[in-house]
């Protein structure tokens, strides 16, 4: 019987479906069986959904990338 | 698509220099600034960027593109921590210690003693509506150890598998694995606490 730390522990695996068929089972009756746990996993996949909403925190101007662009193609003429 | 752009690549096309540039130079600078911090990032994007243009044709497509470029920044950086005799460890034991929920919300059989709260915002699109919350979760971001920053930013961010991952910063698959969970459980407990604050 896995415990409610035990689901905590294993949620990203299960959410990126790296577990066993027996294993899966077991977190799947804990789940169905716990409302807190429910809870924890309905707001960690969210958490999940919402990460991949995030942009990167490294934008790149035109210029920067008009510079890089002449930079590598110099680069390329090189014998 | 990705032999189209090579072959490009290879006969000196502008457009795809800035095709590449445009879809890989933010992430690169990126995984550089976590790998060896801000000061000489930009330095290790430039020789990874060499290094890529000198073996665009030894290039198998054993990977995609991105992971390629990637696994040449990841090696640019640490080859230069290597040099300036600094640490490389990657996913050691502090960096997967650090932010599991925290055992003082289970009572000592293992059962949540502090329950998770009731989120106000039901969808992800009205969590990141709140200024504060992106404020915060950028904050957490930035406080993760790096191996877990990377693997997050990687991992859902960028979409890669986590085979690719593994590849990238050369760690087992059970550690990237350990790392990405605690970095989205640190997100969880920024999201919980300021949603019960």
């Amino acid at each position: 019987m896995l415990t409610c730390k035990d689901i905590t522990q294993k949620a990203t695996d299960y959410n990126d479906k790296h577990m066993g068929l027996w294993q899966r089972m077991q977190f799947k009756m804990h789940v169905l069986m716990c409302h807190h746990c429910r809870r924890f996993m309905h707001q960690f996949e969210r958490t999940i959904e919402m990460t991949q909403q995030l942009k990167p925190s490294v934008p790149c101007s035109d210029s920067s990338i008009d510079e890089q662009v002449k930079r590598l193609m110099n680069i390329n003429h090189k014998p | 698509m990705e032999q189209e752009l090579i072959e490009q690549l290879l006969a000196g096309e502008e457009a795809a220099f800035r095709q590449i540039v445009t879809d890989y130079q933010g992430i690169m600078l990126q995984l550089a600034r976590n790998i060896v911090g801000d000061a000489i990032a930009d330095e290790v994007v430039q020789e990874a960027w060499v290094s890529v243009i000198k073996s665009l044709k030894k290039f198998e497509g054993r990977s995609s593109l991105k992971t390629w470029i990637l696994t040449i920044v990841s090696n640019c950086a640490k080859t230069r921590l290597r040099k300036e005799a600094r640490s490389v460890a990657w996913g050691d034991a502090s960096d997967i210690e650090a932010s599991a929920v925290s055992p003082d919300r289970f009572n000592p059989k293992g059962f949540w003693s502090n329950t998770p709260g009731h989120w106000q915002s039901a969808s992800p699109e009205q969590l990141l509506a709140s200024e504060q919350l992106r404020e915060n979760l950028d904050k957490s971001l930035q406080q993760l150890p790096g191996a877990q920053r990377t693997i997050l930013q990687l991992r859902d961010f960028e979409g890669l598998p986590m085979d690719d991952i593994c590849k990238i910063l050369q760690i087992s698959e059970s550690n990237s694995r350990v790392l990405l969970h605690r970095a989205r459980t640190k997100l969880w407990q920024t999201i919980d606490e300021l949603e019960n604050s």
